[in-house]
């Protein structure tokens, strides 16, 4: 229910917000356009009708699945998202994928290994990832592994090896901020008096480690991962640019540029949806690492 | 003797064969089948739609490979009776109207099969003018055009409602996507909507692939009746929107050519790829909005000139394009225009600015100045050449406000009008300007923001002259009018810069044809 409250709200600012930006019909027209055609284009995106018998029509479309045709490219809305969705899932569900494959094992040595020359240098690579902007992170591995080293193409969206480097980039930067979390979680419980007790019954330092302490620890990274997720997808742009990845983000904001409101809308109605599921998917992990946590 | 009798008519005829084989053309010119593949990196693809009307008429690099113009053009702008649907053409013009004859070359075929007639050219036309068109030149052919009419399968009148000389340069790639010929019977039976995603024509390849916002991918037509059978099988645009992975993309082999900036030219020739340039390409410039609103700083032409003087253009062609510019007397107007005369350009003098804007306006001059990229003019620098006149206004005394902001949101202010506020421009160079000088220096354009009886009169003058000598004299001459009275900053026109893999292409010349990027001339087996 409250997931169908916000998406309503989230329709409603993103309607009335969009038009105080200009309207699509000088963009669409050039500067050579007579006023005349102007009128006729505005009437026949149905501009020229009140803001709220717009949005009006508008929702009661979206409601029998019809997200309009986009202004721009004059083709079905949900046509296009739903070719830009999948690369975006994938991309970020890489992403997640390489930073928590980077991120746990070494914020786990390094929490172990606290103030030493590894934990320095763990502590070190985190803050370069959040400290990375991903466009240079991105042009970098460009110039590197496929200037330099021909291993991986430079952009766009083919092959499994066009994956690597766009999902590397977002994995990086994401990777610092899980370690650092999970570090400082880590140091936590591992001063508690459970993993104390745990130790004290004798239990192998790996199941302390890994069932006792990194479990419970793992608790604000899942909030964290989360919202990630929902970066990821929505808010890619910059990584979706340097790579030429065709995703949801350069395409919300490319709509942006081009005044192209269905597909705007659309967009960001998609991307709402998939916070709401990742946040009701983030709850039910919860429960699952932390019993103590019921609803 | 009689074994040589026979030995020698046989070597007679084995010469006679072998001259033969030598001498046929279609023997020892004959094309080869098309193989492999171009491809190549884009910054944008505008709106992405492959109905022309559908289309302002900004990017058509993808639709002159898909389709014909009526009237063809050479790569130097020059009309030609060999690369168009018309083979030839007559005009006559009358006290009341002028009548334009088109010639329709037989034995041209659309994509499907059929065959391109003088009804398609008439229905191309039509429904170029239809209400739901948005190329904005579609009102230039509703003004003028009076009646089509089809005299035979291969020839078409076109009668205007008034006397108007350049119907012929509107029909050609020297103007937008206009003359584009559209096949009457497929968009009849299938409907626009279907037409726009599943386009056929007749150009030299036909789409295989279209990939929203990725990449467009065509296959080659063999034996096209103008550019023969292309080189490749499939020639492909790759959407990057980042000037760098463009350039990573060449230097992987991702793709075969693409644009390129002016500052990466260099790093790109040292790697060992070719550059070339379409000179000429854009126009840079900075409008003025408002110079009509009585008591503000740009309604002044003293202020006007001295933003003028204070610009060193040497420097930001030098610094900024690398040398790639020269400097143009007047803004909105270039050397591709017919009847271009060089005039003298704006000298660097800061000294003289600071004396005019002292003398207009002693408390200062303030002006807001919008700062954005214009994506696909083949001009990416032109945020920082916002910012290097910022800087050389300043230097003057002038106190600029740099807005950033996009096309968007430019475009609206644009239209409202503001006050004291100057925006980027970079325009295609062309041969015909009336209608952009219509809409934006005419008291009657929507964009208009000079309002000038003057300038109104010497505009119309050049839109109604029927020769095409005499029309390019009066265009210099509304050009020299707005040099005059300073309504526009000119910085520079300047080349777009291609890069492209040696191995592939060693030689391109890109023309001067607007948006075009002449890929026929390109993909020519001869």
């Amino acid at each position: 229910m409250q997931g169908i409250i916000t998406l309503i709200a989230v329709s409603i600012i993103v309607f009335f917000s969009s038009r105080l930006t200009g309207d699509p019909v000088s963009i669409l027209l050039g500067p050579d356009a007579t006023p005349k055609q102007i009128e006729l284009l505005t009437e026949k995106l149905g501009l020229d009708k009140p803001v709220i018998v717009q949005y009006g029509n508008w929702i009661s479309n979206v409601f029998k699945g019809d997200f309009g045709t986009s202004i721009r490219y004059s083709i079905p809305v949900f046509h296009i998202i739903m070719q830009r969705l999948p690369n975006s899932l994938v991309l970020a569900a890489l992403g997640l994928l390489i930073a928590v494959a980077l991120a746990v094992p070494l914020a786990i040595l390094s929490a172990v290994r606290r103030g030493t020359i590894l934990d320095s240098i763990v502590r070190a690579i985190g803050v370069l990832g959040m400290a990375t902007p991903s466009f240079l992170l991105g042009i970098f591995l460009i110039l590197i592994f496929s200037v330099g080293l021909h291993l991986f193409p430079a952009g766009g969206k083919g092959g499994p090896a066009t994956y690597i480097m766009p999902a590397f980039t977002l994995g990086f930067c994401l990777a610092g901020g899980i370690m650092r979390l999970l570090r400082s979680n880590l140091l936590e419980t591992l001063d508690s008096d459970y993993v104390k007790f745990a130790r004290i019954k004798g239990l192998p330092e790996w199941i302390v480690l890994t069932k006792h302490a990194t479990r419970n620890a793992l608790v604000p990274v899942v909030t964290f991962g989360g919202y990630y997720i929902a970066l990821a997808i929505g808010a890619a742009v910059v990584t979706e640019t340097v790579f030429a990845w065709p995703g949801l983000a350069r395409l919300t904001y490319e709509s942006v540029l081009w005044r192209d409101f269905p597909v705007m809308q659309g967009a960001i109605i998609t991307i709402s949806v998939i916070v709401i599921i990742t946040n009701i998917a983030v709850d039910i992990i919860y429960a699952y690492l932390d019993p103590r946590i019921r609803y | 003797m009689r074994n040589k009798k026979w030995t020698m008519l046989f070597c007679f005829c084995v010469a006679v064969i072998l001259l033969s084989i030598m001498l046929c053309p279609g023997c020892t010119q004959k094309e080869k089948e098309p193989t492999g593949e171009i491809n190549f990196a884009t910054e944008s693809f505008g709106t992405e739609v492959f109905d022309p009307t559908l289309d302002s008429g900004n990017t058509k690099f993808y639709q002159t490979i898909l389709y014909d113009y009526l009237v063809g053009a050479n790569p130097d702008g020059t009309l030609s009776k060999d690369d168009g649907i018309a083979r030839d053409w007559t005009i006559e013009h009358t006290a009341n109207c002028s009548i334009y004859t088109f010639y329709i070359r037989k034995g041209v075929k659309f994509h499907n099969g059929d065959d391109l007639t003088a009804e398609d050219v008439k229905f191309s036309i039509e429904y170029l003018m239809r209400p739901e068109t948005l190329n904005s030149r579609a009102n230039t052919f509703r003004t003028y055009v009076d009646t089509i009419e089809v005299t035979d399968p291969y020839t078409v009148v076109i009668r205007t409602k008034k006397p108007y000389g350049v119907l012929h340069y509107d029909l050609s790639p020297t103007s937008f996507i206009e003359g584009i010929v559209l096949p009457k019977k497929y968009i009849e039976e299938v409907g626009s909507e279907y037409f726009n995603t599943h386009p056929i024509g007749s150009g030299f390849y036909r789409l295989k692939e279209h990939v929203p916002a990725v990449s467009m991918t065509f296959e080659a037509v063999k034996d096209h009746w103008r550019v023969g059978t292309p080189k490749y099988k499939t020639l492909s645009f790759i959407l990057a929107p980042e000037m760098t992975t463009q350039v990573a993309m060449l230097k992987t082999g991702q793709v075969d050519a693409t644009q390129l900036s002016h500052e990466m030219k260099e790093d790109v020739q040292k790697a060992g790829f070719s550059t070339f340039t379409k000179e000429g390409g854009a126009i840079v410039y900075i409008m003025l909005l408002n110079t009509f609103e009585k008591g503000t700083y740009l309604a002044d032409e003293r202020v006007r000139e001295a933003l003028n003087l204070a610009v060193d253009r040497e420097t930001i062609i030098r610094e900024i394009f690398k040398g790639a510019g020269q400097n143009v007397w007047c803004g909105r107007y270039g050397s591709l225009a017919l009847g271009y005369e060089p005039q003298p350009i704006y000298p660097y003098d800061p000294e003289r600015a600071r004396a005019l804007l002292n003398e207009a306006f002693p408390g200062g001059v303030t002006l807001d100045m919008a700062v954005f990229p214009i994506g696909g003019t083949g001009v990416p620098e032109l945020t920082l050449v916002m910012q290097s006149v910022a800087n050389m206004w300043e230097r003057v005394g002038v106190k600029v406000n740099q807005i950033p902001m996009d096309f968007g949101t430019w475009m609206q202010i644009w239209q409202k009008g503001a006050p004291n506020t100057v925006g980027p421009a970079a325009w295609s160079n062309r041969t015909l300007w009336q209608s952009g000088w219509r809409s934006c220096l005419h008291s009657t354009g929507s964009l208009c923001k000079v309002k000038d009886p003057t300038m109104d009169a010497l505009i119309e003058a050049s839109e109604e002259e029927l020769d095409t000598t005499k029309m390019g004299e009066k265009m210099a001459a509304v050009a020299r009018y707005v040099r005059e009275h300073h309504y526009y900053v000119s910085i520079c026109e300047v080349g777009c810069d291609f890069a492209a893999n040696p191995k592939k292409i060693s030689s391109w010349d890109l023309g001067v044809l607007l948006y075009d990027w002449n890929i026929s001339g390109l993909v020519r087996q001869k």
